[in-house]
């Protein structure tokens, strides 16, 4: 099930809400969470709930033997068991079929296995709740159920953010305000519920009329009429199917994150933020400060330090880097173009490391300020290329066109055609992908002094507008059959 | 925003929302789920979307393992929605503000073949219109002179290929909207068109001297109603060209209806819809008027026919066209033939002379949107008109797609039978034995340009020319 869904909007939530409101105690909410969690992972894989189950009650056995070891070597006994768990299911899972490509034709098993869903998020989360009880920062929990309600969660379970046990535990097992942020809540979910529906869906849809459907392009038995269409493709419309992508994939993703983080507002849990407007970067390093920041944070705080981080030396510094970034390709899909767009943004980090930083230091800060933006969002744009293309070839030709040089026209009537009739919505994405909107809201409430500007402002914000939000998202979804979910790689 | 904390205060300056402020929120969210669980209300058919609505899976155990059975559950709750219509309406009416243009392309654009240019013209000779009298013999006469042939066995149906129930499937390329009218995009497929062509050409070799055998090629509005230069400048392949080469291809002995001049002389008229791609009963006279030439009788005009009209007509491309709001709201306009004329409907399986069927009326008052079904009540295996004014035994078979269904009632004025195969779904008798078994004059085939030139329309084409 997905958040953006019929289903979901007007059978899962309310009755999860509802359930949920009728639970009197802290334990009750808990256990209405959990099972409304499972039934949420469960709907679209009901065999790999079982998986979900298993490597939570593997973690939640893994910390409790840890916690309970005053030995260092057995509590990194148990530590390395439950790394080895962890990571050699989702190895098994979403690895197999790439490392056995190497060798020749995967087995007829492997090329049958499925994803489970969420299987990245979920594992992720459980290590840093082992590794934060190994470190000390965390008590293991004594409940398995618990466990399993952290790692299932259907808030964040299939699409993020990653949130940390310790940042959560206190409001999940402990305390909990329900209903104090219940307005922000749902102010946030709508937006979210909006930013998916009607900006991202769109964007997907353009991006996949110029650039070919992900499944098409991914069928390596059209590879020779591919590469016939993308190297006949105008370039106007090549550009038009890289930035209608590059939007796509910021305002679908962060559209997932502020549901998540809407739903748990609305019950009192709060998660930490996952994106923030990172098309205003202006250099490779803050844009992933800005990207997938709870992704960003789990490599930083359980990679890159613990490698050593920046303070052993230039070369070991660009060594760690070079895992994470690898780490972080591999990490969004089992092949082996993500290897490569992770290592191109190690290229860039790197350079920004070594160089690119004092270069830009000398320029006028105007002009700095330009070309570093600039820069950053050619850097993105062309990264969205090796993103999308499993094949390097068809990624090749893209980028090769986007420059004319395939031979191909730099603009033709399809192209044209779809630039008009799609402006405003680019448009409208690009502004929403900047703070624009969330500086004129929090402008707007600074300027609502008198009580009836703060009535009518909290009217407008929390009332008419999410309920407005969620009509026309609804609108949105009925009778409209392309409704991609992109973490199904992941 | 902060992403290293969550910010649980709000910023100076802010006043922090009440939670009753998001009642409003609960209020709509309570409304359309009641709304949606009432389930009477969940419509079963898109008439817009020509197509019946998903319905609620049936339940088994290795569908609810694979997850099927969720997803197909998630499916009909999202399809059957209560008040689609107006939600898409509402959908499409927030699509239209993300640009501006008079020009509008829904779905994805494929290249198509190349055109081959038309071989020369032979030197023989190509047909002529002949007349009844000239050229075949009159059935009786041909009875009179041969002796009786030995019974045919029963034939048994005999495809067992793919079954083509929607049209779209085989639209070529995608759809364009110009102005206040939308248009396929049209494209070419050589392999096809080869199969197609030269199963008309085997027909007509095989019913030399017994039939005569005639091609419509049925274009799309957009070849008719764009000028060239737009339809090259645009990657739409140019009909006519396809209608040329085609003309190439075929025997000498297939009389070719020439559609595209035949119509372009009327295209400020109204003979294709604005929201649907077929041509109208309008366009499709037109046509027959051309037949009327080569087959060598003259027409019986409109005047004759009694006009009926059906609004609003929402069609195949009014659907597709996100902005469809722009397009002109379509009307059929029907004609029912003069005289003692009457319509059967069969369902094409066993089918005898003596069993025609039910009759159905003329022309049907259709109560939905899709208003074209008023020709022969849609898309029907086997339709049979008898004119009880012609008593010569005459008698004609049209294979045809949904192109045909309005062009066939103008043959009434001129064979005591006509009989109507839509080729989709009648699976019963091959082309020789219908027209040994029916006695048939003239054999005509009515297709339109994209089911001619795609793989399902023209290899069951193929395989009906036995």
């Amino acid at each position: 099930m997905v958040f953006s869904s019929l289903f979901f909007l007007y059978a899962f939530l309310p009755a999860s809400l509802i359930a949920y409101a009728l639970c009197r105690t802290l334990q009750a909410k808990n256990i209405s969470l959990l099972v409304f969690s499972l039934i949420f992972y469960a709907w679209g894989e009901p065999k790999y709930v079982l998986l979900l189950m298993g490597m939570a009650l593997f973690d939640w056995f893994f910390a409790l033997r840890i916690d309970a070891s005053d030995k260092t070597a057995a509590r990194k006994l148990w530590l390395a068991l439950a790394v080895i768990t962890d990571l050699g299911l989702i190895g098994f899972f979403k690895y197999s079929g790439m490392v056995c490509s190497l060798f020749g034709p995967p087995p007829a098993f492997v090329e049958n296995l499925a994803l489970p869903i969420g299987i990245s998020f979920y594992t992720f989360q459980l290590l840093t709740y082992v590794v934060d009880v190994y470190r000390g920062e965390a008590r293991a929990q004594r409940r398995y159920w618990h466990v399993l309600l952290y790692a299932a969660l259907f808030h964040q379970c299939i699409a993020g953010p990653i949130v940390r046990y310790q940042s959560i535990a206190a409001e999940l097992f402990e305390q909990r305000r329900t209903g104090e942020d219940l307005s922000e809540g749902v102010l946030r979910f709508t937006l979210g519920l909006t930013k998916k529906v009607l900006l991202a869906n769109p964007c997907g849809a353009l991006a996949d009329q110029m650039l070919l459907t992900e499944a098409t392009a991914g069928d390596a038995a059209r590879l020779a009429e591919n590469l016939r269409h993308l190297s006949g493709q105008s370039a106007l419309g090549l550009w038009l199917g890289v930035l209608a992508f590059a939007l796509q994939i910021y305002l679908d993703f962060s559209a997932y994150s502020d549901m998540a983080i809407g739903m748990g507002k609305m019950l009192g849990l709060h998660y930490k933020e996952n994106f923030d407007h990172p098309y205003i970067s202006r250099s490779a390093t803050e844009f992933w400060r800005r990207w997938h920041i709870s992704l960003g944070s789990f490599f930083r705080d359980y990679v890159y330090i613990p490698l050593g981080g920046s303070r052993r030396g230039t070369a070991r510094t660009l060594l760690n880097l070079l895992i994470v970034w690898a780490l972080t390709g591999l990490w969004h899909g089992a092949s082996w173009n993500f290897v490569l767009w992770g290592l191109y943004w190690f290229v860039f980090a790197a350079a920004e490391r070594l160089f690119l930083r004092r270069l830009a230091g000398r320029l006028p800060n105007f002009l700095r300020a330009v070309l570093s933006h600039a820069y950053l969002l050619f850097v993105a744009l062309m990264g969205w290329v090796l993103f999308r293309f499993t094949d390097i070839k068809l990624a090749g030709t893209v980028i090769r066109g986007l420059f004319g040089a395939n031979g191909n026209p730099l603009a033709d009537f399809q192209s044209v055609v779809e630039g008009k009739s799609n402006m405003f919505l680019l448009a409208f994405c690009i502004v929403a992908s900047t703070p624009v909107f969330r500086k004129l809201r929090l402008w707007w409430a600074e300027k609502a002094s008198s009580d009836a500007g703060k009535s009518l402002y909290q009217a407008v914000v929390y009332g008419i507008l999410p309920a407005a939000m969620l009509l026309v998202s609804t609108a949105g979804l009925v009778g409209n059959s392309y409704n991609p979910f992109l973490y199904f790689k992941f | 925003m902060d992403s290293n904390r969550k910010s649980k205060k709000p910023a100076p300056g802010r006043s922090k929302p009440s939670p009753g402020a998001g009642a409003i929120f609960f209020i709509v969210l309570a409304a359309v789920t009641v709304l949606a669980w009432i389930l009477p209300l969940r419509p079963t058919v898109s008439e817009k979307e020509k197509r019946n609505l998903e319905r609620f899976p049936d339940f088994s155990v290795s569908s609810l393992l694979s997850g099927d059975y969720f997803e197909q559950i998630g499916l009909w709750f999202s399809d059957t929605f209560p008040g689609r219509d107006i939600w898409i309406q509402l959908s499409q009416g927030i699509e239209s503000l993300h640009g501006r243009s008079s020009v509008m392309i829904y779905g994805t654009m494929d290249a198509g073949d190349a055109i081959p240019v038309a071989a020369e013209p032979e030197v023989t000779p190509g047909p002529t219109a002949r007349t009844e009298s000239a050229s075949l013999p009159k059935p009786a006469e041909e009875a009179a002179a041969t002796p009786e042939p030995a019974p045919t066995p029963e034939p048994t149906p005999f495809w067992g290929g793919k079954v083509i129930e929607d049209e779209e499937l085989i639209t070529l390329g995608a759809v364009i909207q110009v102005g206040d009218s939308a248009y396929a995009y049209t494209g070419f497929s050589k392999t096809y068109s080869d199969i197609y062509a030269d199963a008309i050409s085997r027909a007509a070799e095989m019913l030399d001297g017994r039939c005569r055998v005639f091609n419509v090629f049925v274009l799309h509005s957009t070849t008719l109603m764009l000028p060239r230069e737009y339809r090259e400048s645009i990657g739409c392949a140019c009909e006519e060209d396809i209608l040329e080469y085609l003309e190439s291809r075929l025997s000498d002995k297939v009389y070719n209806i020439d559609t595209f001049h035949a119509l372009l002389p009327h295209n400020n008229e109204y003979i294709f819809f604005h929201g649907d791609h077929h041509w109208t009963a309008l366009g499709a006279w037109y046509a027959y008027e051309d037949w009327c030439r080569l087959a060598g009788v003259e027409p019986v005009g409109l005047d004759k026919y009694t006009e009926s009209i059906q609004e609003p007509f929402y069609g195949s491309l009014y659907y597709k066209a996100n902005q469809a709001k722009k397009l002109t709201v379509d009307k059929v306009y029907a004609y029912t033939p003069p005289g003692d004329v009457h319509l059967y409907i069969h369902n094409g399986e066993k089918d005898t002379r003596e069993k025609r069927g039910y009759e159905q009326t003329l022309i049907t008052e259709i109560r939905g949107t899709d208003k074209y079904l008023c020709f022969l009540t849609g898309d029907l295996p086997m339709c049979t008109f008898v004119n009880n004014d012609i008593t010569d035994g005459s008698a004609c078979l049209i294979l045809k797609n949904s192109a045909g269904n309005p062009f066939c009632y103008y043959f009434t004025q001129h064979y005591q039978y006509v009989y109507v195969l839509d080729y989709r779904k009648y699976f019963f008798r091959s082309m020789t034995d219908f027209v040994d078994y029916y006695d048939v004059d003239d054999v005509i085939f009515c297709f339109s340009a994209g089911q001619a030139q795609s793989a399902a329309g023209s290899g069951r084409i193929d395989y009906f020319v036995r």
